[in-house]
């Protein structure tokens, strides 16, 4: 513990509600938790030896505050930290999705722009596209990038994915790719699995839950959704393709009394980690949110309970990782490691991927592709690949601007702005601008509650920390 | 139904910080932003009965963040400075 006085350095400040913590954090992603209401005061009023010796010692070397003679020395510390997030933030595009086609053969309850029937007519991408794709992904990608095949049902046009990624081995061949395939796995072939095995690809299947939660979500016209998908799950194990496949759940209304059910349901499939995620708020007609949807409250409030009953399972000695908690932990503890898009600021529109669309459209987000089957606003088309590879970044630059968390109303004195992204479409799309009103944004509702949530159970809960500290390699 | 309002000294509290502390107020607490020649005028629906003291509490921290912004200023200017430097550098 130093004798000198201490002064603050720059920092953001939240009280975490229903606690008596005070989140503090830097412009170099540290934090400190501080416990007393007055703590924050204290600190910023100068008061510091009115805190805790522990807690000035910890603010200390976190940079948060420093001593006259270590001043400018921190300062250029958090100026390293900023100009590191710059560059990251700045970085040439990683993850490429691509729409082999709209087409699907499911009905899920809460995807209503992203689909057509199983036999809708031009609903598929041309494969005498594939080489303006791979020029645009060469032209704009970085060394290591990540091709993403999503739908509609990707594997209806698996003759695409064939030929894309055969072609993609000869013309990205200077460059470390790795592809994933996000599937409801019920075409899955045995041709398709060897297909998977033979090119190291990974997949990313859907599963709600029981087959009652399952069937809910995701009904099929044409099959038992629930029991086709676990058939394929016994075709992928008889493949050694268990190590292949991770799974994403989708939360509805209905789940949400349900959470320690789920998360015990989830575990039962031996599989080591789940990426539950709430509803994307798009496309959706009043009838269907009163029956599926929730606020941001309402799902944290299913979330803690789902988490809990992790971290309680993870106790008990099997490492099972909740996807989307790790997400939130990395961008706390391992800045950089994690380039989930949603989380950027600037926003990952563009910046951290770009999706093609089955009719040869470029968009800068998923968002923005849904957006745009719902809108048919022009703006959000950056290129098309059926006549260049080329690109126009005119209107997502206006987009992209209003998108740097410390500029932004409501983002630029929240605490968590060091680990938090900004989404500019999904505020354009419900609430019809880009910025947004963030005190009535499920996004910022959602991200706060997440990251309130996680700072409180770091400090309340040993079992939580060290279950945390597992995950992240800590 | 609005309750009568809430009189803010105008040479104490800014516009801006007013504004700035309503924003976050819950949604339930629907608002009206008036001003006389002296005072600020905050008037809040009558059915929720703690706006106000919701309104103090958001007002009392960004108080707290514009006196830390007064105190670091200049060091959040030259660490932003320092850093678009060095990203210019190294580009």
């Amino acid at each position: 513990m130093t004798l000198e006085a201490t002064f603050n350095l720059p920092f953001l400040f939240r009280r975490i509600p229903k606690t008596n913590l005070t989140i503090t954090t830097g412009y170099n992603g540290a934090f400190c938790l501080l416990e007393e209401e007055s703590n924050i005061e204290d600190l910023i009023r100068n008061n510091h030896e009115r805190l805790p010796k522990e807690k000035i010692s910890e603010l200390e070397a976190k940079s948060l505050v420093s001593t006259q003679s270590e001043y400018a020395l921190k300062a250029s510390l958090h100026a390293s930290s900023l100009a590191t997030q710059i560059y990251r933030s700045l970085a040439k595009p990683s993850l490429f999705m691509i729409v082999p086609t709209l087409r699907c053969d499911h009905d899920c309850r809460y995807c209503q722009v992203s689909r057509a029937p199983i036999n809708a007519e031009g609903k598929d991408l041309s494969a005498k596209n594939i080489d303006n794709a791979l020029n645009l992904i060469e032209s704009t990608s970085d060394e290591e990038l990540k091709i993403e095949f999503q739908g509609g049902e990707p594997l209806l046009n698996f003759k695409f994915i064939k030929e894309f990624i055969s072609k993609a081995k000869v013309k990205l061949k200077e460059k470390n790719v790795s592809y994933v395939i996000c599937t409801t796995l019920t075409n899955l072939t045995n041709e398709i699995a060897d297909f998977i095995k033979d090119e190291n690809i990974q997949i990313s299947a859907s599963i709600d839950g029981d087959a009652n939660t399952h069937k809910y979500n995701r009904p099929s016209k044409y099959y038992d959704s629930y029991d086709l998908l676990q058939d394929k799950r016994r075709l992928l194990s008889e493949k050694n393709l268990d190590s292949h496949t991770s799974y994403i759940a989708t939360v509805t209304r209905p789940s949400l009394g349900n959470a320690q059910e789920l998360a015990e349901f989830f575990f039962s499939l031996s599989i080591d980690s789940i990426f539950i995620r709430p509803l994307t708020p798009l496309g959706f007609a009043s009838s269907t949110v009163r029956a599926i949807g929730y606020t941001a409250d309402e799902y944290m409030d299913f979330y803690k309970q789902f988490l809990k009953e992790i971290i309680r399972i993870n106790i008990q000695g099997t490492r099972f990782v909740d996807e989307m908690a790790l997400i939130h932990l990395n961008r706390i503890f391992r800045p950089g490691s994690t380039q989930y898009v949603d989380m950027k600021s600037p926003a990952g529109l563009v910046l951290g991927g770009l999706i093609i669309n089955y009719d040869g459209k470029v968009f800068g987000s998923d968002e923005s592709r849904m957006l745009w089957e719902m809108t048919h606003s022009k703006e959000l088309i950056i290129g098309d690949i059926t006549l260049s590879s080329d690109l126009d970044f005119t209107n997502l630059t206006k987009t992209l601007k209003d998108s740097f968390l410390f500029a932004l109303p409501g983002c630029s004195e929240c605490a968590y702005q060091p680990y938090c992204g900004a989404d500019p479409i999904h505020h354009l799309a419900t609430q019809g601008d880009p910025i947004g009103n963030k005190s009535d944004s499920f996004f910022c509702n959602f991200q706060t509650l997440m990251y309130d949530m996680i700072f409180t159970m770091w400090h309340n809960s040993n079992d939580a920390r060290k279950v945390f500290r597992t995950w992240l390699k800590l | 139904m609005m309750t009568s309002p809430l009189k803010l000294k105008k040479n104490k509290y800014s516009e801006h910080l007013i504004r700035k502390s309503l924003y976050w107020l819950s949604k339930d607490c629907a608002w009206k932003f008036d001003e006389n020649d002296t005072y600020w005028l905050i008037s809040f629906n009558s059915e929720v009965d703690n706006c106000e003291q919701q309104l103090h509490k958001l007002l009392n921290d960004n108080i707290l963040r514009e006196e830390l912004d007064k105190q670091t200023n200049q060091v959040r200017y030259d660490i932003i400075l320092s850093a678009l430097k060095k990203v210019q550098s190294d580009s």
